[in-house]
């Protein structure tokens, strides 16, 4: 990509990139390569990496994100750019799309079955994400779960899954390819890589699942698998708590989530190992019960 | 004005010329919204227009969220009325909702549109101590600022520093007066107060008249500093003039502006009503006003503050844009207040490094 203006569609939004950093440049054509993109400045959302001004910019390189005439971050150091752009991406859609309940979640699917693992950071949501794409299933995102507003469906949101420290290494060896960004060593989070979304994944990016399970995760090292059944008013106040916009919907968001508990199956479990889980899921998804 | 104008003061001022916009105008309007906190009111036009199909997908859920931020924004302020009515009721002291929280508490058809974020509320001079430390009471709370902030707010400013609710997170501003007691501009509070009504629905608050209402948000824009949001507040005024507008109403306007001493603000934002959104009732009713102001000072107050209702989008801020925006920062430091005083403070603020002083 050349410096200048790219639009990249990713379904259900296009986002109209201008950037000058190489590094931007070089980890977009790696992880987006797959997806459509065009010269042209028709995004949903336009966003401009620009290098820092002033006088910080002679003691270290920085790099600032711009949205439609708004800062809304401080500056990061250059080495955070991808990153920088990831973390953004995902802003203008949880501060700008109430079209639907953003859960903070990963999605995955089965042809048109769908698992959802709710995360709270430090929960191993995105390494499991990751190792159930590397096992065959299907991402819809990593991040951002778009909840239709009757509560029945999710629309997929396919972008690259954010792998933090160790988990690096761990997904990295399981995938044995070189389908990674960059590291971003030191940011806020530690160390950041982004992994690109398997090629199923991004075929069905129109693709959207119906939820079938919804999973709440808890990594812990050395742990035996424990399963507990959640009522539904329990998935429900733990869901909310991974919402984005659930207070801008107001009445509508309550009965968006409960429709979604009502309809769809809620278990937490703690695990060490993603093996632990495979049982669990293959029964919880091997029969079709519509 | 040699520079093309932007295509959302366009689109606001004629919205028949959205029915015809290309799909790439439209998004254009759309992002030019943002900055201006006008996209709610552009959804709503653009739906009126039966238009809206001509955005992409993505785009059209993103304008349209913006009417369900602003029923959320509604909803939300109208729970902290009723809140801020539980704290302050039993003292039994005039409460004054002002600006946004007034419009949604009178339900005024321009707050449907409205992103609301903090909410204003007068109370008289007097009582301003005790009405402080029973909020303070019931949770809200000085937001952290400097010692400085905190005096220079108290010493010179016509409300307190920003309050933040503990639990709630939301922002009080607590006013004593309408503009700075240091200001040009002097409006007597009493008389303000002494005209305020009663609001349905809302028991122990009230607004202010609807002339005060309107000649308060005037004096605010334009004796402000802050143009960022220019043009929405002017788009309030418009719609205010547009909605009490009934025999007699402007003379009312007139008559009430020269006892407040706000006839030459009067003008200026009757001249941009006119001018800019295509209100034809108010260009004439500023055409024959006497401002107070000689010719020249008229002719580039007119044009820096047209200038400066430009959307802060890089797609339509010019060079010009950008220097009308700086110079009527430094008006709005001037009318606020006199110049040792000014000296000092801007001193103070350069010493402390606040970043407050807007990027131009």
């Amino acid at each position: 990509m050349a410096a200048g203006e790219l639009t990249l569609e990713t379904p259900p939004y296009r986002f109209t990139l201008r950037t000058r950093f190489p590094a931007v440049s070089d980890n977009l054509m790696k992880l987006y390569g797959d997806n459509p993109a065009w010269a042209g400045t028709d995004g949903d959302f336009h966003i401009h990496l620009r290098p820092g001004r002033g006088l910080a910019r002679l003691f270290k390189s920085q790099v600032v994100f711009e949205f439609d005439g708004q800062s809304p971050f401080f500056p990061l150091t250059a080495n955070q750019a991808f990153p920088m752009l990831e973390w953004g991406m995902n802003w203008c859609i949880s501060n700008h799309i109430h079209h639907y309940l953003i859960l903070h979640a990963g999605v995955l699917g089965q042809g048109d079955r769908g698992l959802i693992l709710p995360g709270a950071p430090g929960s191993g949501k995105s390494t499991l994400t990751a190792a159930l794409m590397l096992k065959g299933w299907r991402l819809l995102t990593d991040e951002l779960g778009l909840v239709d507003i009757a509560g029945d469906r999710i629309t997929a949101f396919v972008r690259p899954v954010s792998l933090k420290n160790a988990s690096i290494a761990i997904i990295r060896e399981m995938a044995g390819n070189d389908d990674f960004s960059d590291i971003a060593r030191n940011t806020s989070k530690g160390d950041v890589c982004h992994m690109k979304p398997s090629p199923i994944s991004i075929k069905n990016a129109h693709r959207p699942v119906i939820p079938r399970l919804i999973l709440f995760p808890t990594w812990q090292e050395g742990a035996r698998l424990a399963v507990t059944e959640l009522s539904r008013a329990s998935a429900l106040v733990r869901l909310e708590q991974q919402t984005f916009n659930f207070a801008v919907l107001g009445e509508k968001g309550f009965s968006t989530l409960s429709h979604l508990v009502e309809h769809c199956p809620a278990l937490a479990v703690t695990y060490s190992d993603t093996e632990q889980l495979m049982p669990l899921l293959e029964s919880g998804f091997g029969t079709d019960h519509v | 004005m040699s520079e093309p104008e932007a295509l959302l003061i366009r689109y606001l001022r004629s919205p028949a010329q959205l029915a015809s916009a290309s799909g790439a105008d439209l998004q254009l309007a759309m992002r030019q919204a943002e900055p201006a906190r006008l996209q709610p009111l552009l959804a709503k036009l653009m739906t009126d227009a039966g238009c809206l199909e001509k955005l992409p997908e993505g785009s059209r859920q993103r304008l349209v969220s913006s009417l369900v931020l602003a029923d959320s924004n509604g909803r939300s302020a109208r729970w902290e009325i009723e809140r801020l009515g539980h704290a302050l009721g039993p003292l039994g002291i005039p409460l004054v909702l002002l600006k946004g929280a007034a419009y949604l508490a009178r339900e005024l058809p321009h707050s449907r549109t409205r992103l609301l974020g903090d909410i204003d509320l007068l109370v008289p001079r007097a009582h301003l101590r005790k009405a402080e430390k029973t909020l303070n009471f019931h949770g809200w709370l000085p937001s952290v600022q400097t010692r400085y902030d905190q005096f220079y707010y108290r010493r010179w400013m016509h409300e307190l520093p920003p309050m933040l609710h503990g639990k709630r997170k939301s922002v009080l501003d607590l006013h004593h007066s309408i503009l700075p007691p240091t200001s040009r501009y002097r409006v007597a509070s009493e008389a303000i107060l002494a005209d305020a009504v009663a609001l349905p629905g809302y028991p122990g608050f009230s607004s202010l008249s609807d002339r005060d209402l309107i000649l308060h948000s005037i004096a605010h824009l334009f004796t402000d500093g802050e143009w960022d949001h220019a043009l929405r507040d002017l788009n309030d005024i418009n719609q205010m003039l547009q909605h009490f507008d009934n025999a007699g109403f402007y003379d009312s306007l007139q008559q009430r502006a020269r006892e407040l001493g706000l006839l030459p603000v009067l003008y200026y934002a009757l001249s941009a009503c006119g001018e800019l959104l295509g209100n034809p009732r108010a260009g004439e009713v500023a055409a024959s006003l006497d401002p107070e102001h000689s010719g020249f000072i008229r002719r580039l107050t007119n044009r820096i503050s047209k200038l400066g209702m430009t959307p802060a989008h890089g797609s339509c801020m010019s060079g010009q844009a950008r220097r009308a925006k700086f110079a009527l920062y430094v008006r709005g430091h001037w009318l606020r207040m006199p110049l040792p005083l000014l000296l000092v403070h801007l001193a103070i603020k350069a010493g402390s490094q606040d970043k407050s002083v807007p990027d131009v």
